[in-house]
């Protein structure tokens, strides 16, 4: 048979996708009428049904200010306030230690002497359990929004830090060696060649990074916060509030996929002069 | 004008576990200028080595090269190089490859494109300028190259077999436009390659190199303009006898490793 042209091929995919994701929905819903009628621990349901998760929106109320009246409407405020708060540590954290792990990789990758005297120190750090780290980092800021911050920004400096001089030594010499050939010198073989191509290596490396930084963000949220998603979800597990518990998790996920595709798209475009595998 | 002199050159590297290891050894011959000399060899018999020393590349371990009476001592915009892989900064459309080396001499934006455009005319890449390179197919990627060399107006040009990959029709037409290009901005030319009859259609002189050693140096006289018809002619089939000759002889000295193998393959009963 012919191969079926692109649109059609991406067309029947996403039919499959949503075909499977409403069937475990609906695996998820039967399960959970049967849990419930079975096992319940204090009162709460242990698998909430889908439809108790999105009742679980109003019951953030709360999160706004003591008092104020539990309604739907509040308890979206409250989801997206806490979204945000979230979203700046995670964000700011992963901005804020890129821009200090490429930098200082590239400083790395230009000197064979500083890159020797930084290598030893570095690998060190890398064996550092980043969630042990967690207490020092909130002691240090005082269990600030900043702390968190801070803590995610080292973890994906560390990260990064390392993939931007691992690329950097792995830019193909004939590509150095024509710029040079051209003319070029040191500086400038460094801003037009070197930096360019490790552009995709970086850029897989802060993918890598992102996908933790949702667990250190909670990680952080969990031990020092006032506000923010992990917050939210470690006080409903005082009170087994099962429902809220999925509801942030549920938000989450949702936040991951938007964030990787919207980092996807971004990623494509930049690597477009890539060649595909 | 670029003269290339090559005195006594020789260059070692130090391997892992088998220690030095000469891949050229006291190699000397003068290129005068405005001469199209190919470097014939098998594989690893030291052409890129050399290729690389006359770059600027690779410092001699002994011997020198001078280039006009000078020695070199670096990579420089005289002297452009084809190299043997597909080297184009991928990142950069196929006019803002040709254009690198007028961005490193300064030249501003509006002629350097203009300049860029012309070469991309020359080699026949006109239509493509605003491709990425992996749009391209393997002999693009070679006129690419060499748009981006020319365009630094070099008045030497160094190829490292840059048609080895390409199909023979092919290879032919962009022999003929290489020869129709030097014939109208003539250069001092070192062209790197394991082809006999390649050698012998470009040619003003053959240099063959068998194990890092200068074993050969053959004229080629045929007329200019060379056309087509010439690979088909008597005379060349005897200059490419003598060169495969001279290659065979090559291989004959070259100490086979039949280590694991029977001494003679045992008749089936
Ligand atoms: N950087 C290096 N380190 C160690 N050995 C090298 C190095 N470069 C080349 N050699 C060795 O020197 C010899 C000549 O290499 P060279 O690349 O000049 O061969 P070549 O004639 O260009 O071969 P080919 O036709 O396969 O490209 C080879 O035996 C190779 O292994
Ligand atoms: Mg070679």
């Amino acid at each position: 048979m012919l191969a079926t042209s692109r649109p059609h091929r991406q067309r029947r995919a996403l039919t499959y996708h949503i075909a499977s994701l409403v069937a475990l929905l609906a695996f998820w819903w039967l399960l959970s009428y049967y849990t419930n009628s079975a096992h319940i621990i204090h009162g709460a349901s242990a698998l909430p049904s889908p439809l108790s998760v999105l009742n679980a929106i109003a019951g953030l109320s709360v999160f706004l200010a003591p008092g104020t009246p539990t309604t739907l409407a509040h308890g979206l405020a409250a989801l997206w306030q806490n979204t945000l708060v979230s979203a700046e540590r995670l964000l700011g954290g992963v901005l804020l230690g890129a821009a200090i792990g490429i930098t200082a990789g590239l400083l790395l990758a230009w000197s064979k002497l500083v890159r020797l005297l930084v290598q030893g120190p570095v690998l060190l750090v890398r064996t550092i359990p980043l969630m042990a780290l967690v207490p020092l980092f909130l002691a240090w800021w005082g269990g600030t929004s900043f702390g968190i911050l801070a803590f995610i920004a080292f973890a994906v400096f560390s990260v990064v830090v390392i993939s931007t001089v691992e690329a950097a030594g792995n830019v193909p010499p004939e590509l150095v060696n024509l710029a040079r050939t051209l003319g070029a010198a040191r500086f400038r073989i460094y801003r037009t060649v070197i930096l360019p191509a490790i552009v995709p290596a970086v850029i897989g490396g802060l993918r890598v990074v992102i996908g933790i930084g949702w667990a250190l963000l909670l990680a952080g949220e969990y031990l020092g916060a006032q506000n923010g998603l992990g917050h939210v979800l470690i006080m409903a597990e005082d009170y087994l509030y099962t429902a809220r518990m999925a509801l942030i998790v549920v938000m989450i996920m949702v936040y991951t996929f938007v964030l990787d595709r919207l980092f996807t798209l971004a990623a494509d475009w930049i690597t477009r002069w890539m060649p595909k595998d | 004008m670029s003269e290339i002199t090559i005195e006594h050159l020789s260059v070692s590297f130090t391997r892992r576990r088998a220690g030095a290891f000469a891949a050229l050894q006291d190699v000397s011959a003068h290129i005068t200028p405005q001469t199209f000399v190919a470097i014939l060899g098998l594989s690893g018999s030291g052409k890129t080595t050399l290729l690389n020393v006359v770059a600027g590349l690779l410092q001699p371990t002994s011997g020198r090269v001078l280039l006009d009476g000078r020695p070199i001592t670096g990579p420089g915009s005289d002297r452009g190089v084809v190299f043997q892989q597909d080297a184009l900064f991928m990142w950069r459309s196929v006019v803002k490859n040709v254009e690198y080396g007028l961005e490193v001499k300064g030249m501003p934006r509006a002629q350097r494109r203009a300049l860029a455009e012309h070469w991309l005319t020359v080699v026949g890449l006109k239509d493509f300028a605003h491709f990425f390179p992996k749009e391209l197919s393997g002999g693009m990627k070679k006129r690419c190259q060499l748009a981006m060399v020319l365009a630094n107006e070099p008045t030497t040009l160094l190829m490292d077999e840059p048609y080895g990959a390409l199909d023979y029709v092919t290879k032919c037409q962009l022999q003929d436009e290489l020869l129709a290009l030097l014939h109208t901005t003539p250069k001092t030319t070192l062209f790197v390659t394991h082809d006999i009859e390649e050698a012998l259609y470009l040619s003003d002189r053959v240099l063959i190199l068998s194990r890092g050693r200068l074993i050969a140096d053959m004229p080629v006289t045929f007329d200019s303009p060379r056309t087509n018809d010439l690979r088909l002619s008597p005379e060349f089939a005897i200059a490419k006898q003598r060169l495969w000759r001279s290659l065979d002889g090559a291989t004959q000295q070259r100490p086979l490793s039949l280590t694991g193998l029977p001494a003679s393959i045992p008749e089936q009963p």
